[in-house]
């Protein structure tokens, strides 16, 4: 699934039958490479954060998960943490190991039921998720393709 | 491919960790006369009101220098403090190549050192330098080979006079030609 597909769609709590956010960004986390977290738009201020372990199901039109308890203020959660918002790779450059720029991420290739990344996708090209060395503030780095 | 780049032009350039935060920009480079090679770099903060960092990066500590960032491993990679980029009590000239003459070995002045051109990678090194020719041109001499760095002065081995390039384009092929002639000189011995 293309993570611009899935933007938007509603995150449901298994306990009550209520939305309680909608799928905003996601963040990732590599070797390998995967979806850490997504950020969710709830109501209120800011963005809350869902870790990608605390989630049920990721169906065709809802995201399930057990407790809403878990959904945490983006504010505790630590940069160290994949699911902190600065691993979110969209809008970011893609930079090889050795300080090349190849474009910029526009959205992410992955499968919903493990989290696994296939591919970072540029305008130009499909970067493999097996490529990925992480995702910062800066940049999203891979490794060099020679 | 290889890619050559002037050394003025790794200024600006972000230093990020292969994690992909960015940690600061380069600043300045320090040169270390003692081998003509580059010591280290100073940085500053990203942004407009930025200062300076007081962080040194160690040309060691470099994972890779590319046309468009300074890859470091981690933030581990900066020094504590910018001591690195003090010229040391043993260098009075400053620890500076920038402005040095450059001479053949056999007594000929080729110019006055104004960058250097270094070699991108993995491995980043000093290849040659940029100087101003007695003629007021500026040109791309490769080097290769012995040479030997003073306050006064950069010594490079005589063929290397012969090896020039106008820009970084063709400096690749100068830097090569000269290596097989110096290859073929030592052979000849």
């Amino acid at each position: 699934m293309l993570f611009t597909k899935a933007r938007g769609k509603a995150v449901m709590d298994l306990a009550t039958a209520e939305t309680v956010g909608t799928v905003a960004a996601c963040t990732v986390a590599p070797s390998p490479a995967r979806i850490a977290g997504l950020r969710l738009r709830t109501r209120g201020r800011g963005h809350r954060t869902l870790e990608w372990s605390d989630v049920q199901s990721f169906g065709p039109d809802a995201i399930a998960v057990e407790e809403a308890s878990r959904i945490r203020d983006e504010k505790n959660i630590d940069p160290g943490n994949g699911a902190h918002p600065v691993h979110d790779p969209v809008g970011k450059a893609v930079l090889t190991e050795t300080g090349l720029m190849k474009g910029i991420v526009t959205d992410v290739e992955f499968d919903e039921r493990s989290g696994r990344i296939r591919h970072l996708l540029t305008d130009e090209e499909q970067i493999p998720g097996d490529e990925l060395l992480g995702v910062g503030s800066y940049a999203a780095v891979v490794t060099a393709s020679q | 491919m290889t890619v050559y780049m002037r050394a003025s032009e790794i200024t600006k350039k972000p230093v990020v960790t292969l994690a992909g935060d960015d940690l600061g920009q380069v600043k300045d480079l320090v040169f270390d006369a003692s081998t003509g090679s580059i010591r280290c770099f100073t940085l500053a903060g990203r942004g407009l009101l930025a200062g300076p960092l007081h962080r040194a990066l160690l040309w060691r500590n470099v994972h890779a220098l590319g046309p468009d960032a300074v890859m470091v491993r981690d933030e581990s990679a900066l020094e504590e403090d910018d001591t690195a980029a003090q010229p040391s009590a043993k260098e009075p000239a400053g620890g500076n190549v920038l402005g040095v003459a450059i001479m053949t070995r056999s007594g000929a002045r080729l110019g006055t050192v104004t960058d250097a051109v270094v070699e991108a990678g993995k491995t980043p090194v000093v290849a040659g330098y940029e100087i101003e020719t007695p003629e007021h041109r500026r040109v791309l001499l490769p080097v290769a080979g012995p040479v030997t760095v003073s306050g006064e002065r950069v010594l490079v081995a005589d063929a290397t006079a012969q090896y020039r390039a106008g820009d970084l384009g063709g400096f690749g092929t100068a830097a090569e030609s000269l290596r097989i002639r110096l290859k073929e000189d030592s052979q000849g011995d």
